[in-house]
């Protein structure tokens, strides 16, 4: 009797026991600092002396800053390039996947940027776009000098070179080996019924290979907003710095300033609980998808 | 046996210890000393203080420039340890560590003559000279218009003549422009420091000995030399700074650009880099002149020089378990041959009163000390302002033209906000 109650309450705490150390992890490494974060924004500390409490101070310093209201309209227009990030992906991918002359080469060129970074990619950006850079002068080459801006230096342009190099080319890449993944799954059958039905290319790409990897759809997309919330900033940092003036300054952006150039730690530490609400609501989605794809 | 084999390695780590503990080392953070002509400077003045002090060794350790220094210093504070000796950009961001840094007084009792009370005051607690010391300043740092005297002659116009008003001023840009001649070389790639420097050289002009009020009850809004400053400012953009062949960060190219003879003029800087030495070697020493601003028509502090007093020093931090060694090294840095050193190889303008600026060969550098200064606005702002606000407003305005000028006047009244809250 002893010994089959040991082996009941092994077998009901084992479970626990295996995902301990990742709970204990999950902790330390997540947990523990989302709560000092949002704590700490209740706080006035420069990062060296002792941290001062000063209740809603920094909330209502932050919404009444124009360069919060900013970095919200600037991150607003990066999400606005999360469609065409989804959209080149899956178009490219399901081209791919038809069997292209060379198409090792595109797969190695288009994976390139994930292979070195954001770091690396946006200082290569700045490069390319400045004014005397690669492009303009490709550009210019090529009789299309109207078209060779000063990009980097334009409000605008640099806004919409980031949310285009950032939110759709540097992801094309990883975007079509994870839908070529997800379209290898597709029963090859139904591309048969297709053709078979006198389906062209672009009438079995929306009746047969949409519908088929939407779950995989809507998890990029749900990706796509994660990495413009919360990914972005080593590659502004690098290509734009924030600039021209507050052009490319982002949500993101905005804390590490706070945090670490004016070394007001409680008060970058309310802008990132802002943004904590915004993946918040974001992961809540990817969870229902999860759910719903489960049942 | 065994016991003798055993023992020896204890007493000769024992004796080791003895003699190595008369030795002591002085680590020094600084984010000069990795390259370029500071390195060489630095190299030179270690080595001439180890060679009067062989009971000091120097471990002189490069960190990156920018953000990421202050992070590191932060980080060490934070742990409560770190190197003996940090260097310090003057101003906001020394006082920020006067908590964790020594009193200096009687280290520098003995040649504190040396350099003017001005300048100790400035690297006192706080700022006001009223607290101890707490950093021993290496260089003073400013800002001005360096000027190609062959290219102005081009033009039809006297190169030693410093133009008396702003109208003369502009009126050489136009003569410079209609001989064909770029008649400020300037960059914006990653900053706009041709129009933050040139703000900085405008504001001393219009406020002089009153920059240090704007942070008490002195107001750009309502001043019309300031609007008129800005004013001037959009004109030199629109039409007579010439950023055609520049792209990389930090307007170096420009500063290449005046040196290879693009440009009559060059809103350089009076530390390390883009100076008259560079210019000097360059251009040759009787082809570069020297504005210290553009005067304004009623502007009471005409030609009046912008200066740091302090661009960058060196402090003690109160962990330091060497601090008198630590103090012997800040002497030699900031006393003796060292400034002499330093000035020499990397141009920046030591201020140590016995340096003998003569002695350079560069008539140009005693032209930019003879004159009277006043304090760099930056100088009076938050961290985030100075280091990141004020050029972005400066971008908003002049470069990319998003704001107006009230608009720029506005948010620059709004960091004397930021710089009176913060005091």
């Amino acid at each position: 009797m002893k010994r089959k109650l040991s082996k009941k309450n092994t077998e009901l705490f084992e479970p626990y026991m295996l995902i301990t150390p990742l709970l204990i992890l999950l902790a330390v490494f997540i947990l523990y600092p989302v709560i000092a974060n949002i704590v700490m924004s209740f706080f006035k500390w420069n990062g060296i002396k002792k941290p001062e409490f000063i209740g809603l101070e920094n909330y209502a310093e932050m919404f009444k800053d124009e360069k919060f209201w900013g970095s919200i309209k600037n991150t607003g227009i990066l999400l606005l390039y999360i469609p065409l990030g989804v959209i080149l992906p899956l178009v490219v991918s399901a081209v791919l996947r038809e069997g292209l002359k060379g198409w090792p080469f595109f797969r190695a060129a288009l994976y390139l940027p994930n292979i070195l970074g954001y770091v690396i990619m946006g200082s290569i950006c700045n490069i390319v776009f400045r004014k005397t850079g690669p492009l303009n002068n490709i550009l210019n080459a090529l009789g299309l000098q109207n078209l060779a801006k000063d990009w980097l230096m334009s409000p605008s342009l640099a806004i919409n070179s980031l949310g285009f190099v950032y939110g759709v080319w540097l992801r094309l890449g990883f975007g079509c080996i994870f839908f070529l993944a997800a379209m290898s799954s597709i029963d090859e059958s139904l591309y048969d019924a297709a053709k078979i039905d006198g389906a062209k290319w672009w009438k079995t790409f929306f009746n047969v290979t949409l519908p088929s990897i939407r779950f995989s759809i809507e998890f990029w997309v749900v990706l796509s907003f994660i990495e413009v919330l919360a990914r972005a900033f080593s590659f502004i940092y690098t290509f734009t710095n924030g600039g021209p003036g507050f052009a490319t300054f982002t949500l993101e952006y905005g804390i590490y300033t706070s945090g670490f150039v004016a070394f007001k730690m409680g008060y970058a530490s309310a802008w990132a609980s802002v943004l904590f609400v915004f993946c918040a609501i974001i992961a809540v989605f990817q969870v229902k998808l999860m759910k719903r794809e489960a049942e | 046996m065994c016991v003798i084999f055993m023992l020896v390695p204890a007493v000769w780590a024992g004796g080791k210890k003895e003699s190595a503990s008369s030795v002591k080392t002085v680590t020094i953070w600084d984010f000069k000393c990795g390259s370029g002509a500071s390195k060489v400077a630095m190299e030179q003045i270690d080595a001439l203080i180890e060679k009067n002090n062989p009971d000091i060794k120097i471990n002189h350790v490069a960190q990156p420039d920018g953000d990421n220094y202050y992070q590191l210093v932060r980080a060490a504070v934070q742990a409560g340890e770190g190197p003996d000796i940090v260097m310090f950009h003057g101003g906001v961001q020394a006082y920020e560590f006067d908590d964790f840094t020594l009193p200096l007084d009687k280290y520098i009792a003995s040649w504190r003559s040396e350099i003017a009370e001005d300048n100790w005051a400035f690297c006192s607690e706080g700022g006001d000279g009223s607290k101890p010391v707490h950093m021993v300043p290496l260089t003073t740092q400013g800002f001005g218009i360096y000027t190609n005297k062959a290219l102005l002659k081009k033009a039809g116009i006297d190169p030693d003549k410093v133009p008396a008003t702003a109208e003369e001023f502009i009126a050489n840009c136009k003569a410079l422009k209609a001989a064909g001649i770029a008649p400020i070389v300037g960059g914006f790639s990653g900053g706009p420091y041709t129009v933050d420097f040139l703000f900085r050289c405008f504001i001393a002009n219009i406020y002089g000995d009153k920059v240090a009020d704007l942070a008490k009850n002195v107001d750009f809004i309502g001043n019309a030399q300031f609007k008129e400053a800005c004013e001037i400012m959009k004109e030199l953009m629109s039409n007579y700074i010439d950023d055609e062949a520049t792209s990389t960060v930090y307007f170096t190219d420009a500063g290449d650009n005046f040196a290879a003879g693009k440009g009559a003029m060059f809103i350089g800087l009076l530390s390390d880099v883009n100076n008259w030495k560079t210019f000097c070697d360059a251009l040759g020493k009787d082809n570069v002149g020297y504005y210290p601003t553009v005067n304004f028509t009623n502007a009471s502090n005409k030609n009046i020089q912008v200066l740091q007093p302090c661009g960058i020093g060196y402090s003690i931090m109160s962990w330091s378990k060497n601090p008198d060694a630590a103090a012997k090294v800040l002497q030699a840095y900031g006393s003796g041959e060292g400034p002499g050193i330093f000035m020499g190889i990397t141009g920046a303008l030591g201020v140590n009163k016995k340096a003998d600026i003569n002695s350079l060969g560069y008539p140009i550098v005693g032209e930019i000390l003879s004159r009277n200064s006043a304090l760099d606005v930056t100088n009076i702002l938050t961290n985030e302002d100075a280091n990141s606000n004020f050029d972005r407003y400066c971008t908003e305005a002049f470069v990319t033209g998003e704001i107006t000028i009230d608009e720029f006047i506005t948010k620059c009244q709004s960091m004397l906000v930021n710089a009176r809250a913060a005091r």
